[in-house]
């Protein structure tokens, strides 16, 4: 079976590339949606813009940082507080997001002036804070506000302060994946490098890809602590802005998300020779294969075996409890990109749930080779879907359970099939042992929880027939 | 689809397309990179050779050699009675498959990109 047209894409069929029915004995040769390329006109995209993928997705975790957005408030408050992003430094990142509130006037006579006052402002509000990324966003990238020469001058000033800026607006690139692209690229370019970490182990890594989501880096945290291991940064979850500029003296780059922190990895690689080990965080066993791998490359098997042990012990029987009960279910995944090649075969072998469907928002082609290589056949894979396309899906394969953002979690609600937050989570963390466990947790509730089916019954009394006729 | 009638090989590869995320790194040097020193390594360890592991980039390439040296003996009883020069065949066969896949016919457009 080739790529599949919908009926719903009929009057769209360029739609018909995107969207792929894998079937026995073919592979990403023969057929590979296309992905990260421009939506197509007269599909409503769900997608994010470049400049969220930037902000929302890497640089607003790191709990030190001041995130100045130079644009219009709305750039701020819609990519500030969405995402479950804890930190142990008083959640500051989570409180506060700064926006120099462009008006038509700033539009009109530039918004140099009032990016360096809101910078000025920013900092002497909170004189605790030395580190701030600045944003630029569409309307001060279209009037060239140049954002470098104005962070050049407050650090001029104020010697105290470092400033990274992003310049990467939200028409910048097909979707939020541009974002994180520009701000990996600039931040290998103008910051690692610059500062030289207090080494406390022999064994040192970087973290990348994971963005402390629902507290995934503290629980994984207290793994590499267990093992011994030193984390010269997370890049970014729960991390600060001076651990991420010290990244070049790893000697390992561990890669959970390799979509949106691959780029990094890759350039640690390429300028600094640190190796990329590129790992699965979600799914029980894939956990234990990473700590296996990572404990090889520092030569401490042993103890990863013991942490491997102990965790199993603490945590398998309660996934068994669930996998009894969640064995044959259907599971949809409609999330960003890489959840789905991390995601499908670990619940599958971990939970004996079959995968029936796959949406990506922003995934590229590299991500739908992992996913059909993972997947099975009878799954429908798509890239950059929309509404009618799910609603079309959701019939064909009819899955008791869909992982997907609020937005159309309330969608999918209404049709009385249960949601899971597959980008902040229900109740997370989801990643190692424990995580899968809470993951399981989520989904048998969603799916034991006689709620929906209650909703979906019509309970009002028949309308009496004398009623009706007078209505006539 | 794969190339190879050989039933061992063709295990292997199903193998690797479902657990190994170092065949679809980015760009095709960093994959073709990968592919020929893991496969390379795992026949060393399958042989009972010691892989040469001086810089880092070869402690990563073991890594993941030894883990998927150990998932292959679990799963398929005949690989610990192979003779190792049948080792080294079916591990170039899978080396000459995965860069089939992953590389040569690869029909991911960003693969050959400069930038990324």
């Amino acid at each position: 079976m080739p790529l599949v047209l919908l009926d719903c894409d009929k009057v769209i069929p360029e739609r018909e590339k995107h969207v792929y029915l894998k079937v026995d004995g073919e592979d990403t040769r023969d057929y590979l949606p296309l992905a990260n390329v421009a939506t197509i006109p007269g599909t409503l995209s769900e997608r994010g813009c470049s400049f969220c993928g930037a902000k929302l997705v890497i640089g607003g975790v790191l709990k030190d940082t001041i995130q100045m957005i130079h644009g219009p408030i709305g750039c701020a408050y819609n990519t500030w507080h969405t995402k479950r992003y804890p930190s142990d430094g008083d959640n500051f990142q989570l409180k506060y997001v700064m926006s120099t509130d462009m008006k038509e006037s700033n539009i009109v006579f530039g918004g140099d002036k009032r990016l360096y006052a809101s910078i000025i402002e920013a900092f002497d509000e909170m004189p605790h804070i030395k580190r701030m990324i600045v944003y630029t966003t569409c309307p001060t990238a279209l009037i060239g506000d140049d954002i470098k020469a104005v962070v050049k001058k407050v650090m001029a000033e104020r010697p105290d302060v470092d400033i990274f800026t992003v310049e990467c607006p939200g028409f910048a690139g097909v979707s939020q994946s541009k974002g994180h692209h520009v701000l990996n690229i600039g931040w290998v370019n103008d910051k690692v490098g610059q500062v030289e970490p207090k080494i406390t182990s022999k064994y040192t890594m970087n973290f990348i890809g994971d963005y402390n989501i629902q507290g995934d880096t503290y629980l994984l945290q207290k793994y590499w602590d267990r093992l011994g291991i030193q984390v010269i940064a997370h890049f970014t979850g729960n991390a600060t802005y001076d651990d991420c500029r010290s990244m070049h003296r790893a000697q390992v780059s561990v890669v959970n998300c390799a979509r949106s922190a691959g780029y990094i990895a890759n350039e640690l690689m390429k300028r600094y020779g640190i190796p990329r080990l590129d790992i699965d965080s979600w799914g029980f066993n894939y956990m234990a294969e990473g700590i296996r791998k990572v404990c090889t490359f520092f030569g401490i098997e042993k103890k990863g075996e013991e942490l491997i042990a102990e965790e199993t012990a603490k945590w398998k029987p309660k996934l068994d409890w669930y996998k009894e009960r969640l064995r044959g279910k259907k599971m949809a995944i409609w999330t960003g990109g890489p959840r789905l090649w991390h995601w499908t075969k670990s619940v599958e072998d971990d939970l004996g749930i079959e995968v029936v469907a796959m949406s990506s928002k922003f995934g590229h082609q590299e991500d739908f080779e992992k996913i059909i290589a993972r997947g099975r056949s009878g799954t429908y894979y798509l890239d950059d879907a929309n509404e009618l396309e799910f609603f079309e899906i959701l019939e064909k394969v009819k899955p008791d359970v869909i992982f997907t953002g609020p937005r159309v979690g309330d969608l999918v609600k209404k049709l009385h099939i249960p949601y899971i937050n597959g980008h902040g989570y229900h109740n997370g963390p989801y990643m190692g042992f424990e995580g899968f466990v809470n993951l399981a947790r989520d989904f048998y509730n969603a799916t034991s929880n006689p709620l929906l089916k209650l909703a979906a019954t019509d309970i009002r009394e028949p309308e009496p027939k004398e009623k009706l006729e007078a209505a006539e | 689809m794969i190339k190879t009638s050989n039933e061992k090989v063709k295990q292997l590869y199903d193998y690797v397309q479902e657990r190994c995320l170092w065949q679809f790194f980015s760009r095709a040097w960093d994959r073709e990179a990968n592919i020929k020193n893991i496969t390379r390594m795992a026949g060393e360890i399958l042989t009972g050779t010691e892989p040469d592991v001086k810089t880092p980039m070869d402690k990563q390439f073991f890594a993941d050699a030894k883990w998927m040296v150990a998932d292959l003996k679990q799963r398929f009883d005949w690989i610990a009675a192979e003779p190792p020069e049948s080792i080294v065949r079916l591990m170039s066969e899978l080396k000459d498959e995965l860069l089939d896949l992953a590389v040569t016919h690869s029909t991911n457009s960003e693969l050959n990109w400069s930038f990324y």
